[in-house]
């Protein structure tokens, strides 16, 4: 490749991304990190004054960071593991075309052209013990007692119904990567073990899984990197509420950041999310990495 | 070729570009105004104001970029922070504007605003004047403790609206409500401001205007204190006849997952007797096409030493030090306050006027003129707490503290202790 | 295949299927039945069906909103942007796939990094940066926000380009064809599945985009679709019927076209996932 005269055309090839992505999200993120070092109050630049690490230090015992960052791994793990269960069986399940499995396919994929702005507005009307069906439908089918319980307003059911409309929307997502890996897989390799005698479960489990590692593996880190990063539907549908019951990284930050006027400390909590998913997607390309090589 | 015309052709609009900008110029006076004034009808009066003052004044150019209120504050901080503010700058009144007056951004306008204070309804002061000094001309009144009602659903269970003028007498009617089995407020405080007014507007019936002044304004201002802390059981009070409401379940029972929409809703089709909102709500009956909606005083608690007070709420409209011309902005900012502007925005802005002009030939929806009565009428008037009091302390214990009482994550007490701690560190924080 | 699972398998995936399945259509039909009732029918229960249904509601909260306008907004930044986003970065990707050159890896997982930043946290300093250059209250700040949104977009073109055998272009090199002619007449009519793919997946995120028009749009006219319906849900709080038909407006006209090329998505992701 390298002939001469031409190897910098790549250079061009990459200039115009590279230019827009770093002046208008890179060179951004970046002042944010400064930020993370100051402290000031987002009028006047002559507030400003270094800190060093004393946001990050703070962090360590404001007890609504630990509620914020508790909220948001409970959300991931939850999210992560239902997405992955369920939109498996759900792959295996259309890969196997039953009857009617281009319509069913068609309708799961439905929310994932919505706007999470759309769905929380939605599923908040639905939920809501005034205007929602929700309630009205559970006392309907004999569940006494739920007809005016607040979903979204008690502590106990704020972020699983934040969770449950989550996973609705990013099923269809994970159901089409999913089925796409499946559908990549060489008929001749299933054949052939099928008429070895190996029972779908074992092919399912030999065959299939193992091959579909490089598709789970995007599927997981773009679950838990979108999951990390949740902001919409929360402020849609519970605003972190209520009291924090429902505040995750994210929303910590902004109303930090925005509402109570501490922007360094709001971008401190960023920089903190950062380096979880940082973390987190590297541990879960690494785990995968090393299954392949054994 | 066609590369090269399109060039030749963008080069020409350029220069003309700048023609046209140098000899604006070289005339006349451009001054950017920016406003969150960006929906109707609030938009359209501050518009025909500004053709009104650029017609009448053909050396001075007033443009006016308007925002969508969520992101004004955005815009607003960080054009300040980049040294970059408009020409003139329209800011929520109180402890907004004393964040910009506070780090030395906004024109010193004492001189300027004495005459037009004549012309003002008393007790505003708060709202403009910061260690002494005015910053900016006030635009619009707001009254927020109103309490809506429907008369229809009230005759309907035999409540007489006069009943509605003291706290005993609401809460008698709520509880009748609720035993025909009708949940009597809408309320819904998912985004907390809600929950804040309805504690603001207990506690500033309990309190005296001075005490309430100096509670909120003692994280703004060093030179005031306050005797009254927010742990005193008085304060205290105040939380406890709020979730006193919620816990005798008269609040429709979304009332922590609904937001203030839904909850207006609720009352505006007719399924709630009572909701609680500022003079807004006038304007929000009439989009909803709203038939059956009557107003009164929120209703003050018993022994309340002020029974008649106000609590408003209004926009400042200030002048940046940065300013390309003072003494044209000044004009601008004393025609906003001249009556013809002022009758305009009464007119049509379903709102009041913080001026004194004779309006009783002015065409008012009754309900409106209603809440002037209600102004005319106050023994004094303050501004909302929030605008009084420093954003660290009202955020997490007034907004998320009003919460945190209806799910008994805390007690009224605790509320009130985490509070003054906010305001005592706050203030030692500070050295004041 | 199917067919060849034991009886109890078979019924328990079918209802797995229609749960789902019905888990996505009841909300619309909620939808489409609450928008089509009288207030009063609303208020009395959330199941009934609208006796007379009013069909005249979507016509009034088209008007009302002033949704031909929204639309003609959201669609051409959108396009614009997704137009802009697939010339970067299909010419990234195609780089990043084929091209040996230094740093080459650090390059690729620069471009990735961005997908971790939240995007609130750039939030402030990005509207400092517009309004250094006097962008606010245009299109060109949302659209070269946009324009940023390359990780996604690289990391598909890469993958899919990788499939795409290099002798390819070393032949067309032999022929003395230019760089720029192959990338242009050989690569790019290769890769139009993945070109479909990311097309549609970026329409999809840009036209529901709330948090940078909500910012840089402040201007009533300048307004796209979601921020237009959600100040419609403000100003109409106890017009139910009014609020869901402006919801449905918002959602309806993407999903249709969502429905039509809901095949090339479907096949532009197999492909993508075959060519990696």
């Amino acid at each position: 490749m390298a002939r001469p005269g031409r190897t910098n055309f790549h250079i061009w090839l990459l200039l115009p991304a590279f230019v827009f992505y770093t002046v208008f999200w890179i060179a951004p993120a970046l002042i944010a990190l400064l930020s993370s070092f100051t402290q000031w109050n987002g009028i006047s630049l002559a507030s400003i004054h270094w800190v060093g690490v004393a946001n990050y230090l703070e962090l360590f015992d404001d007890r609504w960071f630990w509620n914020a960052l508790r909220n948001n791994l409970l959300f991931v793990a939850v999210v992560l593991s239902s997405i992955i269960i369920l939109g498996m069986t759900y792959a295996l399940i259309l890969n196997a075309k039953p009857r009617g499995h281009s319509v069913f396919s068609t309708i799961f994929f439905i929310p994932i052209v919505l706007s999470s702005v759309v769905i929380g507005l939605l599923f908040t009307q639905m939920l809501s013990p005034t205007v929602g069906l929700v309630g009205p439908a559970l006392a309907a089918v004999g569940i006494p007692g739920v007809e005016q319980y607040q979903w979204l307003g008690s502590k106990e059911t704020a972020l699983p119904m934040v969770m449950l409309v989550y996973i609705w929307r990013e099923l269809g997502f994970a159901i089409l990567l999913l089925l796409a890996g499946l559908q990549t897989i060489p008929n001749d390799y299933i054949e052939a073990a099928r008429i070895d005698g190996a029972s779908p479960w074992n092919i399912t489990r030999h065959i299939t899984l193992p091959l579909m590692r490089p598709v789970l593996t995007v599927v997981i880190v773009l679950v838990t990197t979108n999951a990390f990063l949740l902001f919409d539907l929360v402020i849609v549908m519970t605003n972190g509420g209520p009291f924090h019951g429902s505040e995750v990284l994210s929303v910590f930050m902004y109303s930090q950041a925005f509402l109570k006027g501490n922007p360094g400390y709001g971008t401190a909590i960023a920089m903190m999310l950062f380096v979880i998913i940082l973390c987190v997607s590297g541990i879960q390309l690494a785990l995968s990495g090393r299954g392949q090589k054994a | 070729m066609s590369k090269f015309r399109s060039l030749r052709a963008l080069t020409l609009a350029g220069v003309a570009l700048l023609i046209a900008h140098g000899g604006a110029m070289a005339q006349t006076v451009t001054l950017n105004l920016w406003s969150e004034l960006s929906a109707p009808p609030e938009s359209t009066v501050l518009n025909k104001a500004v053709e009104m003052f650029n017609a009448a004044n053909p050396g001075i150019v007033v443009k006016h970029t308007s925002f969508e209120n969520t992101a004004y504050e955005t815009a607003l901080r960080t054009a300040f922070a980049g040294g970059t503010p408009p020409d003139i700058a329209e800011v929520n009144a109180g402890s907004n504007a004393f964040q910009y007056a506070q780090s030395g951004q906004l024109m010193d306008l004492t001189d300027f605003v004495k005459p037009i204070e004549e012309k003002l309804r008393p007790g505003l002061e708060t709202m403009y004047q910061y260690d002494g000094k005015s910053y900016g001309v006030l635009w619009g009144l707001k009254v927020g403790n109103v309490l809506y009602y429907n008369p229809v659903m009230l005759k309907e269970q035999g409540i007489d609206p006069a009943s509605l003028a003291t706290w005993e007498g609401f809460m008698a009617a709520s509880q009748k409500f609720l035993d025909a089995g009708i949940t009597p407020i809408a309320f819904g405080d998912r985004d907390q401001w809600t929950g804040n007014h309805y504690f603001n507007h207990i506690l500033h019936g309990i309190l005296t205007k001075d005490e309430y002044d100096h509670i909120g304004l003692q994280t703004l201002d060093p030179s005031i204190t306050s005797a009254l802390k927010w742990s005193d059981p008085k304060a205290v009070h105040a939380w406890e006849v709020y979730k006193a409401v919620a816990d005798a379940g008269y609040f429709t029972p979304g009332y922590l997952s609904d937001d203030n929409d839904t909850a207006a809703g609720l009352f505006f089709a007719g399924r709630a007797p009572f909701y609680s909102t500022g003079s807004w709500g006038v304007g929000m009956a009439k989009a909803n096409g709203a038939q059956n909606v009557a107003l009164t005083l929120f209703p003050p608690v018993a022994d309340s030493p002020e029974p008649t007070a106000i609590v408003t709420n209004s926009l400042l409209f200030t002048i940046p030090t940065t300013t390309s011309d003072a003494d044209a902005a000044k004009k601008f900012l004393e025609f906003l306050t001249s009556e013809p502007v002022q009758k305009l925005y009464v007119e049509e802005n379903f709102d009041l006027s913080p001026y004194q002009y004779d309006s009783s030939g002015w065409t008012m929806d009754p309900m409106l003129r209603q809440i002037a009565g209600l102004l005319d009428n106050a023994q004094n008037a303050s501004p909302f707490l929030d605008m009084i009091e420093d954003v660290k302390c009202m955020q997490e214990n007034v907004n998320e503290a009003n919460v945190a009482v209806l799910t008994g994550d805390l007690s009224p007490q605790e509320a009130g202790d985490m509070h003054q701690e906010c305001v005592t560190d706050l203030r030692a924080e500070r050295g004041w | 295949m199917f067919k060849s699972l034991p009886l109890l398998v078979r019924i328990f995936a079918y209802i797995l299927l229609v749960a789902l399945a019905a888990s996505v259509v009841l909300p619309f039909l909620w939808m489409i039945s609450t928008a089509l009732k009288t207030t009063g029918e609303i208020n009395q229960s959330p199941f009934s069906l609208p006796a007379t249904p009013n069909f005249w509601v979507f016509v009034d909260a088209w008007v009302q909103g002033d949704f031909t306008k929204l639309y003609l907004n959201s669609l051409g930044i959108t396009v614009v942007a997704v137009a802009g986003l697939l010339a970067f970065c299909s010419a990234a990707g195609y780089a990043l796939a084929h091209f040996e050159f230094r740093a080459k890896e650090a390059v690729f997982i620069y471009f990735l990094a961005g997908m971790m930043i939240p995007p609130q946290v750039i939030m402030v300093p990005s509207f400092k940066l517009m309004a250094t250059l006097g962008l606010i209250n245009t299109y060109a700040a949302v659209i070269l926000t946009y324009f940023a949104w390359v990780p996604f977009a690289i990391f598909f073109f890469r993958a899919y380009f990788s499939g795409i055998p290099k002798e390819l272009a070393e032949a067309a090199r032999v022929e003395g064809v230019s760089e720029w002619n192959i990338f242009i007449r050989i690569m790019l009519p290769l890769a139009k599945p993945a070109m479909a793919t990311v097309g549609i997946v970026y329409f999809i995120w840009i036209f529901n985009d709330f948090m940078w028009p909500l910012i840089y749009l402040n201007d009533q006219s300048l307004r796209t679709v979601t921020l237009g319906m959600m100040a419609f849900q403000g100003s109409h709080a106890a017009l139910m019927n009014l609020k869901v038909a402006a919801l449905i407006i918002a959602t309806g006209p993407p999903l249709v076209i969502f429905l039509i090329f809901r095949r090339q998505i479907q096949n532009g992701l197999i492909e993508g996932a075959l060519k990696a």
